[in-house]
């Protein structure tokens, strides 16, 4: 909706603000001037409105309402939020890997242009793996026990080959292994994943990532289960795989570090919404939503001494009954009355930034 | 004077077993020769990657594990060679916290049963338990009248600090803490961080931290241990661990951590290790670091070096060559 009033509407990074359309209309295109670099490149992704709802027995719960977000070609966008946000929810839905169970609603699910939700079964798996390349949290779970790990990395490369051509697809796996930096590759395909260490797995998820070029890798908390040590590593070879293909990444987390190490673009959700998106830099410097101010000062620092931290009150609200008005009131210390009752709106603040806050101003 | 507690060479060596006649094959060295020493009112941690044996020592040191190895004196007493009756009234002054506040806590028991366990198994809840409990629950800062409820109507901050009510029934001197708040969301994790370093003032408890969480670890700590394959690596106040670290492993660790400021990322120096934690059933010849060292000499195969001050710094690290970085990290 708001993304086509806005010609070449990647200016404004969030082009939702959707969920007050008179305003939106009215501030978003404000934004513009900050990535006039990024004006008429069309976006690699555009989700608008996107909503998703899940029916449990204690109710519907609203996973996800109203995001809407864009990622140009090679950026790194990371989703931060704590669990229950519905950062992961919002990113599987790009490729429709939700659970049968998921009522997804959206405006626009658009892939270079195509909307993936008019692609059929066959046409979607030729994007997964293909063009969009996923890396999960548990690479135990995501590989398949019974499979050697040079087959699943080169079914990933003959499921995109026009022509099968098993030996080469073999070759291909191993030097792609060696390019993710599993030592002695050839030996090491004939292994099963049990064979491999944490480390060694998210490696060969990467491998099998980018085993297609792809345009756009869709990483969810793709270090979570890792030691801190084999974290770097991870993390390294993740900036180096992104460097050499040019894809695109979302990264989903929810390591307030691991965003201001890797991220170009911050989208922060709560309550299954964006409550604040910006520059890395800017988002770390001069946050505009209490929440993430909030979870900056909560967060215990390797560069810094404080002597008490200073965590947000409460905790996170029951998704299957969330508090009415701004889903962070009762959390925050800004709210107001007019909290209670009125839902704030994602505007924009300035320059590629917006915040979904009655008081944003009071935090500039 | 007698240390609160005191730990010498303590080992934990777990049987690998094969085949059908179950003969044992080799064995596993969770923990090998560690020791630690601990005052009244002050917070030791464990720190290091999984299988480094940190959670293993903290289960020794309430003896839900036996050790293979080793004495653990708590007020001068060796808990390893108490008999059963002595064990249980020692035990009372020892207490342990868990990760998992899901797994921790008995789904078929309310919060007031939860938390009165402790005190009925030692045989006080007769005596103004109800009281007592009523007590703890506010000291934890939940509320008296959640003490009906079971534990899944909790949120994941909310039963760390039931788990941490039952811990404290017992006006214990010394609490093991086995990565407390790893499991709950950053804004609730400092909640709950805040909460152990005012109870600390108040009880005047010491704590036994376990953690792999270094920016945590900081922030909590007046010393720290860096535990790797089973043994202490480096170990020496907060701040010779973290502005005067002397093990290359304690360097590397430091260095590995994201620092939330994207400011100046592109020029920080990273010490990025090669390769994996080698398998603790077969561990390294010498030094046990040094398959990912990058200052691995021959020395290092032979010998494994001693947790000495071999340069004078004030604080011991088991490393051949050991040296202060120019800078690592904040003070």
């Amino acid at each position: 909706m708001t993304a086509e009033q806005i010609p070449g509407a990647a200016a404004a990074s969030v082009p939702g603000a959707a969920s007050a359309p008179g305003a939106a209309a009215a501030s978003v295109p404000g934004a513009a001037p900050a990535a006039a670099q990024r004006v008429g490149e069309a976006p690699l992704l555009r989700i608008d409105g996107l909503s998703v709802d899940f029916h449990t027995d204690d109710g519907v719960v609203h996973a996800v309402t109203d995001v809407s977000l864009e990622v140009v070609a090679g950026e790194i966008v990371a989703i931060v939020g704590e669990s229950g946000s519905g950062k992961t929810v919002t990113a599987m839905s790009v490729l429709r890997l939700l659970p049968k169970a998921a009522e997804v609603s959206a405006d626009a699910i658009a892939f270079r242009g195509t909307d993936l939700r008019t692609l059929s079964g066959s046409e979607l798996r030729k994007v997964r793996g293909g063009p969009v390349g996923m890396i999960f949290q548990d690479p135990m779970t995501a590989l398949n026990p019974v499979m050697t790990i040079g087959a699943q990395v080169a079914e990933a490369v003959v499921l995109h080959q026009a022509r099968s051509d098993k030996k080469a697809a073999w070759q291909r796996a191993v030097e792609l292994l060696r390019l993710v930096g599993v030592p002695d590759p050839a030996e090491r395909v004939k292994q099963y994943p049990h064979e491999f260490s944490g480390g060694m797995r998210q490696r060969a998820m990467i491998a099998m990532a980018i085993a297609n070029d792809p345009d756009l890798i869709i990483a969810d908390e793709p270090t979570t289960a890792l030691d801190v040590t084999i974290q770097a590593q991870v993390l390294a070879l993740l900036k180096k795989a992104q460097a050499e293909t040019g894809a695109a990444t979302i990264l989903i987390t929810h390591d307030l570090g691991i965003v201001a190490e890797l991220a170009d673009r911050v989208v922060v959700m709560y309550a299954g919404r964006v409550v604040e998106t910006a520059g890395v830099g800017e988002l770390f410097a001069t946050p505009r939503h209490p929440y993430t101010k909030g979870l900056l000062a909560s967060l215990p620092r390797m560069d810094v001494d404080v002597d008490q931290l200073d965590p947000i009150p409460g905790n996170p609200p029951n998704m299957a009954d969330p508090p009415a008005g701004c889903a962070f009131h009762p959390r925050c210390p800004l709210a107001r009355d007019k909290c209670l009752t009125d839902r704030p709106p994602l505007l924009a603040i300035g320059a590629g930034r917006t915040s979904a806050c009655h008081f944003s101003e009071e935090l500039a | 004077m007698t240390s609160l507690l005191k730990v010498e060479g303590l080992h934990k060596h777990f049987p690998i077993r094969r085949g059908v006649l179950r003969r044992q094959v080799g064995e596993i060295r969770a923990v090998d020769g560690v020791d630690l020493e601990l005052e009244t009112g002050e917070t030791l941690s464990l720190v290091g990657e999984s299988g480094c044996g940190k959670s293993t020592t903290g289960r020794l040191l309430v003896r839900l594990l036996e050790p293979t190895a080793g004495k653990i004196l708590f007020e001068g007493a060796d808990l390893a060679t108490l008999s059963q009756r002595e064990l249980r009234a020692k035990r009372q002054a020892i207490q342990i916290m868990f990760q998992d506040p899901y797994a921790s806590l008995s789904p078929r028991m309310t919060v007031q049963e939860i938390v009165a366990e402790p005190l009925r198994v030692q045989g006080r809840y007769a005596d103004a338990g109800a009281d007592r409990v009523r007590e703890l629950l506010e000291l934890v800062g939940l509320r008296p009248e959640h003490s009906r409820r079971y534990a899944h109507e909790f949120s994941g901050g909310q039963r760390q600090r039931i788990g941490l009510a039952r811990a404290l029934a017992l006006n214990p001197r010394l609490l093991v803490l086995d990565e407390p708040v790893s499991a709950l969301d950053v804004s609730v994790q400092a909640q709950v961080i805040n909460q152990l370093r005012g109870l600390q003032d108040r009880l005047g408890l010491a704590y036994v931290f376990i953690s792999h969480n270094l920016s945590v670890v900081r922030h909590i700590s007046h010393r720290v241990a860096v535990m790797y394959l089973g043994s202490i690596v480096e170990v020496g106040s907060r701040a010779d661990i973290f502005t005067a670290p002397t093990h290359p492993y304690t360097q590397a660790l430091l260095s590995a951590i994201p620092v939330p400021d994207p400011v100046g990322r592109d020029e920080r120096d990273r010490i990025t290790l090669a390769g994996d934690v080698p398998s603790p059933s077969n561990p390294p010849t010498g030094c046990r670091f040094r398959t990912r060292c990058w200052k691995a000499q021959d020395v290092c195969a032979q010998e494994a070096p001693p947790l000495i001050d071999r340069i004078g710094v004030g604080h011991p690290s088991a490393c051949h060559f050991p040296e202060v970085p120019a800078t690592v990290g904040g003070a």
